[in-house]
């Protein structure tokens, strides 16, 4: 069967009302690992696949591709909530090109919304969970006319309009993501990506109240050894890449700290020099064997802080402390890795006060200046799939149709219905940062060490100050009253 | 790290900037003063700035504009998100320079 499998990037309108690629996509940092992931896999079962990859376009044009399109049996699409606009504008494209080819998606927002998503587009299929069994299971049923129910995890739009789910997805377990291939990255664009993208494990053993991981509570590692072949496999490839880059995508890289020393050790022994970026937490970098056996290899750390204040931790669930934070910036500096560390703060939760936020703010500047360490602050947004997300989803105040749209992360409303925070008090926030962003480069001239953006929502929607008494007497904020996404008001603003 | 680079890695130390950034987070007629009169100011802070390319950076940086306030939206979670792992949000669209992005100094350039 000739399977047809696309990658959609986020994206946005821009200021002058252009659609563009932003964030993670508009860098091209890596490719969709799971859409070569699947590609490759379903090679392995003798179909042809093709992979329009969207994302190395920049563009959510699938006019390219359609000669691919007009021989595709089945066309595959992967997104995930912020990349969700892009897939439904593809899953148009192709409708009106193939209004026959079968659909199937799959990602984490597809996953997480299966019955509103067929009811709400032209997909027939989702693929709940991991794709690797079920995806082969798919093609095989719909080349031989099979049943559908025993499929784990895919839901499905009959032809009379009803939809069904079949038997529940299980977890992969180490064993079969040891022995799976890795994806083939010889079809990748040249210079299309900073670098190539691969997993080590999958999930996390905590639930963080703020994180929409789909896999919360259980992680799933690959064998140190079978790690390293797979990095092996991709290193061949690596030369196709504008800073030959390799990205660990796991959710937790350094779960288990001993497997990471394994790793490290392996990758040595085979006389590898992989340039690794990668996710970690604060009580295992606390390992200082990680630390030291992986300093050779990191290129970069994202280190999830979250919070300043010990109450905040405790709300989120993070299982640490500030003094653990600080100890762990301090053993990244003594180790040399302060300069290729983010720690990441989340500011806006939704019980924060100004006076919380404040504290979240003086212990990055504090991990700032005394470590070198670099500061990501991050203003708080309902995104599903969250504990948080789940809370506001029961009592009404947020819905899974709120992110059909572009800009939806503008969306004033969704903004402020997890944040307790003044328009006022962001801007001001927003404006103190500004001026330790520019203080801080008085001791760190080479790099910008804080990250931080006012919120484009309340910048469009709360315009400076003047415009806070046209809405402080009313007593609720509704999409109504608002105006939802504001893709108007951006045209017709120039930043 | 060229002797320039150095020099300027050396403009305060990691005690006035932990202050200065306390300061900053929390006085708002600091920000203000900084704003207008950089130089002053942090010398009221017994911090003199005598370097003429750190002046001018400052003059010309510290009274933010919409632009800078809404210029850093290369979220690094938008990745974690991308991926699954997390629910942060980009909210804005990146706008680093080059130079900004591949860790390029920005002052300094002798004057």
């Amino acid at each position: 069967m000739h399977i047809v499998m696309f990658s959609t990037p986020v994206m946005d309108v821009d200021p002058d009302g252009a659609l563009k690629p932003i964030g993670y996509d508009a860098s091209r940092e890596c490719p969709p690992y799971g859409t070569y992931l699947l590609a490759t896999r379903l090679r392995l079962f003798g179909h042809e696949v093709t992979v329009p990859d969207l994302i190395a376009d920049g563009s959510d044009s699938v006019s390219k591709y359609l000669h691919e399109l007009s021989s595709a049996s089945l066309v595959g699409i992967s997104a995930t909530t912020l990349s969700w606009p892009t897939a439904l504008a593809v899953i148009k494209q192709i409708r009106e090109f193939r209004p026959d080819v079968p659909i199937v998606l799959g990602g984490v927002h597809p996953s997480s919304f299966p019955t509103h998503i067929l009811a709400n587009s032209s997909a027939d299929y989702v693929i709940c969970g991991e794709g690797e069994i079920s995806m082969p299971m798919l093609v095989e049923a719909l080349e031989n006319g099979k049943k559908l129910h025993h499929i784990p995890g895919l839901v499905w739009r009959s032809e009379n309009g009803q939809i069904f789910r079949g038997d529940p997805n299980s977890r992969l377990d180490a064993r079969f993501l040891s022995s799976a291939p890795p994806p083939d990255y010889s079809l990748i664009p040249r210079n299309a990506y900073k670098g190539l993208s691969i997993e080590s494990s999958r999930g996390c053993n905590f639930n963080c109240s703020f994180c929409a991981a789909t896999y919360r509570r259980l992680w799933v590692p690959l064998a140190a050894e079978s790690f390293v072949d797979n990095l092996v496999s991709l290193l061949t490839h690596i030369e196709g890449t504008s800073l030959e880059l390799v990205y660990i995508i796991d959710d937790e890289f350094s779960q288990d700290p001993v497997r990471c020393i394994r790793i490290a050790e392996e990758i040595q022994s085979r006389g590898l020099h992989p340039k690794l970026t990668y996710d970690s937490r604060v009580n295992d970098i606390l390992n200082e064997p990680f630390i030291e056996h992986m300093r050779p290899y990191t290129q970069q750390i994202l280190v999830g802080a979250e919070c300043g204040y010990e109450e905040g931790l405790k709300k989120i669930g993070k299982g640490t402390d500030l003094h653990s934070i600080e100890r762990a910036a301090a053993l990244l500096a003594k180790h040399g890795l302060s300069q290729v560390t983010d720690f990441s703060f989340i500011i806006g939760l939704p019980w924060e006060t100004l006076e919380d936020v404040n504290k979240t703010l003086e212990f990055s500047m504090m991990l700032l200046s005394t470590y070198g360490v670099r500061i990501l602050l991050q203003w708080y947004l309902q995104i599903p799939g969250s504990r948080l997300w789940d809370r506001y989803r029961q009592n009404e105040s947020v819905h899974e149709k709120m992110f059909d749209q572009y800009g939806f992360f503008r969306n004033l409303y969704l903004f402020r219905i997890g944040n307790r925070l003044k328009p006022s008090e962001i801007w001001d926030i927003s404006k103190a940062v500004h001026s330790a962003k520019v203080l801080s480069r008085l001791r760190f001239p080479e790099k910008q060490m804080i990250e931080h953006s006012l919120p484009l929502s309340i910048y469009e929607g709360f315009p400076k100050h003047e415009s806070i008494s046209k809405y402080s007497n009313q007593s609720s904020i509704t999409p109504q009253n608002i105006g939802g996404t504001q893709n108007d008001s951006r045209k017709a603003k120039k930043l | 790290m060229t002797q320039e680079r150095q020099k300027n890695y050396d403009v305060i130390s990691k005690n006035n900037l932990s202050r200065l950034l306390k300061k900053v987070l929390h006085d708002s007629e600091f920000r203000k003063s900084l704003e207008s009169n950089p130089k002053r100011t942090l010398l009221s802070e017994g911090i003199d700035i005598s370097d003429a390319s750190v002046l001018s950076y400052l003059q010309s940086s510290l009274r933010p504009t919409d632009e800078a306030l809404l210029a850093d939206g290369q979220v690094k979670k938008i990745f974690a998100v991308a991926s699954g792992a997390s629910i942060l949000a980009a909210v804005s669209t990146p706008a680093f320079s080059k130079g900004e992005e591949q860790g390029e100094a920005i002052y300094d350039k002798k004057v």
